[in-house]
């Protein structure tokens, strides 16, 4: 292929944005958006791992209603909060199906279905995991889709993140559009000769040889990504600018993060209050 | 009434969503049997208006009637777009299955044809390319030339009564450009031919048209 029939190498790995990272210029009000993708980053995995820790549904409950708050904060539309409500329990409805029957030690028994036996430390055990599955998809998904994903990446690699998962993340950000314009292409080509899909052979075939060659020209474009890149002196690591600082929207929500954290480990730990 | 264009534009608007407007107001013919090359600066809208003809954009407002017959929905343009052999600007684009035989087949497939009549079809095909050797070749690993020549086929392979054709030899040398040039003489069929390549044009084309700020002009014939 020669140069100018190329629509979008994108060789240049287009970073500088990253460097103007929002800011706090309203220290009145706590915008989620203008705290550092750094704090975001750590507040999910500290909020992660505290709920993970979590062992009673009352907790647990709360835990749900911090995340939901964080969540609406997110200003993100409902639609999308749906579709993500769906998508985790897709995976949790399995457990529901068989928890409540498959708890070993001898529980109570408060319903059988033939020789099924339905214990309450199995509706509980399910309902704790249920809890605690939204509550920590809910928040880490609230905190880390704000922004643009390099932004995280690169907060990601400030905080010593591997080298491969940061790069993953910030070419694969740059170039998931360019694939995807590249397969809108080949099906208005199709559509140009006639091509229906519809519950045949030859769609079916068809489609196939589309999905393989997107395959095969996706890997020689990275090959001649690499190669561009290795010819400005990539030596595996991009140096993306990153001044992140920490500001006033920082400390508040690093505030209303630890008080959560707190009020959520002190309910764990003396229940009766 | 029977018409004496293949294709027909009145008074066509267009605009990209959120866009700047491509066209207003724009009115074609495509003559019986011409041979006929557009020209226009880089960004005059050429290929939108190949596309606008195809169907695969739509437009915002006027009449498009190809073979005579007016085009409105999706299904109106299928039927035409079997009739037109479109070679994209990229052959890359238009190349998309492992082997040449396959890509070949995938026009005539599409319109119903049996397995026998498109093997048929597809040994006429490079046979007219003289390709014959490329039956069983990776298209991935052709030469540009060699990719532009089987993207030129795949729309010969449907049997197409025109052919439009988007800068066909951008990116070819002499030789492959020499090769598209015998096999346009060879097809016998009316085209429409974008190219900014002006030597190409003189030896292809019979008439010229030049495409400017939503205005279609004839330019003096060579």
């Amino acid at each position: 292929m020669c140069g100018n029939c190329v629509q979008d190498d994108g060789v240049g790995v287009d970073l500088q944005e990253a460097s103007e990272t929002p800011n706090a210029k309203r220290p009145s009000s706590l915008r989620m958006i203008d705290t550092c993708p750094r704090t975001r980053i750590l507040a999910a995995i500290i909020f992660a791992f505290v709920v993970a820790s979590l062992s009673s549904i009352s907790s647990a409950s709360l835990a749900l209603i911090f995340s939901l708050i964080i969540t609406l904060s997110s200003q993100k539309p409902i639609i999308e909060l749906v579709k993500r409500l769906l998508v985790v329990n897709a995976f949790i409805i399995f457990l529901w199906f068989m928890l409540p029957f498959s708890f070993s030690t001898p529980g109570t028994v408060i319903a059988s279905l033939g020789p099924l036996k339905v214990t309450s430390q199995g509706v509980t055990l399910a309902a704790l995991i249920t809890l605690k599955a939204n509550a920590i998809f809910f928040t880490v998904v609230a905190l880390l889709t704000q922004g643009p994903l390099y932004e995280i990446a690169l907060a990601g690699k400030s905080l010593g993140a591997p080298k491969k998962l940061v790069n993953l993340i910030l070419l694969s950000s740059r170039y998931f559009h360019v694939i995807f314009a590249e397969y809108q292409r080949l099906r208005l080509a199709m559509r140009a000769r006639g091509f229906n899909s519809n519950f045949s052979r030859h769609t079916f075939l068809s489609l196939s040889n589309l999905m393989g060659m997107l395959l095969v020209r996706s890997w020689d474009r990275a090959d001649r990504i690499h190669k561009a890149m290795l010819a400005r002196g990539y030596d595996g690591d991009l140096h993306a600018s990153s001044n992140f600082h920490f500001s006033q929207a920082d400390v508040l929500f690093s505030l209303a993060i630890i008080l959560v954290t707190i009020i959520l480990l002190v309910f764990e730990w003396f229940p009766t209050i | 009434m029977v018409s004496d264009n293949l294709i027909e534009l009145k008074e066509i608007s267009f605009s990209y969503p959120g866009g700047r407007k491509i066209f207003e107001d724009l009115s074609f013919n495509f003559p019986k049997g011409a041979k006929l090359g557009l020209i226009g600066a880089n960004g005059s809208g050429k290929t939108t208006l190949l596309h606008l003809i195809m169907g695969l954009i739509q437009r915002s407002k006027g009449e498009i009637r190809l073979f005579g017959e007016p085009c409105e929905k999706e299904s109106e343009f299928r039927k035409a777009r079997l009739k037109i052999g479109f070679v994209f600007q990229d052959a890359n684009d238009q190349l998309f299955c492992p082997t040449v035989k396959d890509d070949i087949a995938f026009g005539p497939l599409n319109m119903g044809r049996s397995q026998k009549e498109t093997d048929k079809i597809v040994e006429e095909t490079l046979e007219l390319l003289n390709l014959m050797d490329f039956r069983d070749r990776v298209t991935y690993a052709l030469s540009d030339g060699e990719k532009k020549l089987i993207s030129i086929g795949t729309a010969l392979a449907m049997l197409p009564e025109m052919l439009i054709l988007d800068e066909p030899t951008t990116c070819l040398d002499e030789n492959a450009v020499e090769r598209v040039v015998q096999v346009l003489t060879d097809c016998n069929l009316p085209y429409l031919v974008v190219t900014h390549d002006k030597q190409f044009l003189e030896r292809v084309v019979t008439s010229r048209v030049k495409l400017d700020n939503s205005t279609i002009t004839r330019m003096p014939a060579y």
